[in-house]
């Protein structure tokens, strides 16, 4: 950009000089404009350049000084690796005990064609695999096919190790699947998932979205210890009297918490479809049917517990009202009759204590059949069971409520029941009259856990007094476990075969609770077509299977609830368990 | 045409640039441990989970049963063997080695040093330490200290118990703890 000479204000300009007839001499001509322009572009175009310089270099004093601001954006590659979560959260019993879990296991397998050397090979996996069959596994890396499998499920330490070895042609596949540490104890409560980790039984199927969710271990209301002695009492009862099955659940009476549940025969979750080998003629879908929650029997005598409970909440019959049941009553074709009468006029704690078919039947019919079905709807019966389980059965009642169905139903015949909903309301029974739901979570100490009131305070106390007879004097005095004041109701029910009741195929079962002075725990357990034995001199009824088994499953769970042990002969428990009437009077052993 | 200052200039550039290099392969090398730790923690959590498992495994009640009945024989508790409140629980007869003067309580909880042996090893064993050699040179006296029946602590406390109220009930039908703990310290 050299300054062109200004000819025309020259004051001497040489002769000779002509002034060029080009433009650019023109002070203000087309040419002048022209480099004026193309100066002002050479100036904006250095300006930019200056812009982006001082963009780059203040962004490299931002990287450099303020690092922080930016570092989150330039470091991604160093992301921490999170941990991957289990497909399932973990399912933990009441005490943080393991009861399910997903464990990822790896499983090796091999490419054949790939491997080079196969008996090195062999040799270097014998070094982890200890137990190795190596000529199987010899000719099957020399077998030429595309795919074997050389360990399934390794744990972590051996998928190192295999790694570390540097084998050619070995391959890992991950697969989470979901262990059981317990086995069989929990089956049916727990339950199981399918290959794809889909809860297929129990708990797995009804919590199955929330196990998925969640990311903290489910905690349910099950306790191991509880559920292992329930599960061998029950085991023991069935061995001992060749039955077909049977069942148990414990209860807290006043949560609804679920303490233990077993159904027997079981099956073992981790392998579902594997015979099992304590009931080898029980077919699969039988093992897998849960008696507790799902089937529904004809409870027997344990009825009359919500019969006498109903007759003294409205006032159809009082402590000291006496129904004759003298005579058996004939209906129609049908003969009610008792298992060991006493042919006499009976009070109300003698119906119950001495198990009266007929002095229920009349009990019932005093109630009426609308004031029954009222009841029975009321304490949870007549409908699906309150239970968060998925496997619920319904129980099965007349469509049309007849007065032989009214008396039936008064000692538990004509209506089926799921022993879990049975269960359920004996525990409103004995807990004051609150009707809870049951419930398989745990209920957090101290939470009071809404209800509904079902019957008064005071007829709940009438039939704690009831309920402790039976276990002093009556039917069940098997399940007397000193210091722990039990109570409870036997049944025993000839089952349904081919729409007869059939003689000698009973069904068993006992409502028991401890202690009776402030009830905590509520136990049913159920056996299915036992069979007499020596010991038992030839009864298979309740009093001689389940009951002696309650009071086994008490002496032991007891210390473990931590319940205090009292002495039941103390004037004062002696007082609050007995009914007034029968006070300082001697009573008649059944 | 070097100047001073330009020759300063351009070593300060450079070793700033060096510096920097410096310091960000160090900070590369420990961002690589960073992740090779958190691999190695999430190993570790998955190994604990596998260890967990094994654990409630091998604690099943059936096992621990089993493991009872071969090395324990305990049977449950029986309501009579319970003593539920402080006034159930008898005095120490004055007649025991107690000194004179001294509170009773504080006479039987004071451990003897050669009583004190057969828990420590037990501890060690507890802890962890399971080498056979390492728990016998804990004991330098002989194990039989804890068969050592009348002058064991719980031993004693029973006793006083039973000497100053007889129960109203048969003996216990299980071995006492302090048998079973001399049984399990000798049996190696």
């Amino acid at each position: 950009m050299v300054a062109l000479p200004r000819f025309d204000d020259n004051p001497c300009p040489p002769r000779h000089f002509k002034p060029p007839p080009c433009a650019p001499l023109l002070p203000d001509g087309p040419a002048r404009r022209a480099l004026e322009t193309g100066r002002t572009r050479l100036v904006l175009a250095a300006a930019v350049f200056v812009l982006l310089f001082a963009v780059v270099a203040g962004r490299a004093v931002q990287v450099m000084l303020f690092g922080e601001d930016v570092a989150g954006a330039s470091i991604t590659r160093f992301r921490i690796p999170t941990p991957p979560l289990p497909d399932r959260v973990d399912i933990v019993d009441r005490n943080g005990r393991l009861l399910a879990t997903s464990l990822g296991s790896p499983s090796l397998y091999a490419d054949p064609r790939q491997v080079i050397d196969a008996a090195a090979a062999v040799r270097k996996l014998a070094t982890v695999f200890p137990g190795l069959d190596r000529a199987a596994l010899y000719q099957k890396l020399t077998s030429g096919k595309s795919f074997v499998w050389i360990k399934r499920r390794l744990t972590p330490r051996q998928e190192a190790m295999v790694n570390d070895l540097g084998i050619p042609g070995l391959q890992f596949d991950h697969e989470e699947r979901r262990i059981y540490p317990y086995g069989d104890l929990f089956a049916h409560v727990v339950g199981y998932t399918g290959i794809d980790n889909r809860g297929f039984a129990g708990v797995e199927r009804a919590y199955d979205s929330v196990l998925k969710k969640r990311r903290q271990p489910l905690q349910l209301s099950l306790d191991v210890r509880l559920q292992y002695i329930l599960r061998e009492e029950v085991a023991r009862v069935i061995r001992d009297f060749s039955a077909i099955g049977g069942g148990g659940i414990i209860m807290n009476v006043n949560t609804g918490e679920i303490l233990a549940l077993v159904s027997l025969p079981d099956f073992d979750p981790n392998h579902p479809e594997r015979p099992d080998r304590d009931y080898p003629n029980a077919s699969w879908s039988d093992r897998a049917f849960d008696r507790m929650t799902l089937g529904d029997y004809e409870v027997g005598s344990v009825y009359k517990t919500f019969t006498l409970a109903m007759a003294l909440d409205c006032g159809a019959a009082t402590m000291t009202s006496r129904f004759d049941a003298s005579h058996n009553i004939h209906i129609g074709r049908f003969t009610i009759s008792d298992y060991h009468g006493k042919h006499r006029p009976l009070t109300v704690p003698e119906i119950f204590m001495y198990s009266s078919n007929i002095g229920a039947a009349k009990v019932a019919l005093a109630v009426g059949a609308e004031r029954q079905k009222a009841y029975l709807r009321r304490f949870g019966l007549l409908s699906r069971p309150q239970v968060d389980l998925d496997e619920r059965g319904r129980p099965h009642y007349p469509s049309d409520w007849r007065p032989i169905n009214v008396m039936t139903i008064g000692f538990g015949h004509g209506i089926s029941e799921t022993p879990i909903q049975v269960a359920t309301a004996a525990s409103a029974m004995i807990n004051g009259g609150i009707l809870r739901p049951a419930t398989v979570l745990k209920v957090p100490p101290g939470q009071r856990v809404p209800g509904r009131r079902v019957i008064s305070p005071h007829t709940s106390e009438e039939m704690r007094k009831l309920l402790r007879l039976v276990v002093e004097y009556g039917t069940a005095r098997f399940a007397e476990v000193p210091g722990y004041v039990v109570g409870g109701k036997t049944g025993t029910a000839e089952k349904v075969v081919h729409g007869v009741y059939a003689r000698h195929k009973l069904l068993s079962d006992f409502i028991g609770a401890f202690p009776m002075n402030n009830p905590q725990y509520l136990i049913y357990m159920m056996v299915d077509e036992p069979h007499g034995t020596k010991a038992s001199h030839g009864y298979a009824t309740a009093g001689w299977t389940v009951v002696p088994a309650t009071g086994r499953v008490i002496a032991r769970i007891a210390p473990l609830l931590g319940v205090q042990p009292v002495d039941e002969s103390a004037p004062a428990i002696v007082d609050a368990l007995t009914p007034k009437s029968m006070l300082g009077k001697k009573i008649e052993v059944y | 045409m070097l100047r001073l200052s330009t020759l300063f200039w351009i070593l300060l550039v450079s070793a700033a640039a060096a510096g920097m290099y410096a310091v960000k392969y160090r900070v590369q090398g420990l961002e690589h441990a960073l992740i090779a730790t958190e691999k190695a923690t999430i190993a570790e959590q998955h190994e604990i989970r596998v260890l967990d498992a094994e654990w409630t495994y091998l604690n099943r009640p059936e096992s621990l049963a089993q493991m009872n009945a071969r090395f324990l024989s305990l049977v449950p508790i029986t309501a009579k063997e319970l003593r539920t409140s402080v006034a159930d629980i008898p005095m120490r007869p004055a007649s025991t080695t107690a000194p004179k003067g001294a509170p009773m309580t504080l006479a039987a909880a004071a451990p003897s040093p050669r009583l004190r042996i057969v828990p420590a090893a037990l501890e060690k064993r507890a802890a962890g330490q399971t080498d056979p050699a390492a728990a016998a040179g804990a004991s330098p006296a002989p194990p039989v200290a804890g068969r050592d029946h009348g002058a064991g602590r719980a031993a004693a406390g029973y006793r006083a118990r039973t000497a100053a109220a007889p129960l109203s009930h048969a003996p216990r039908r299980g071995r006492s703890l302090d048998d079973l703990i001399a049984r399990i310290v000798t049996s190696r």
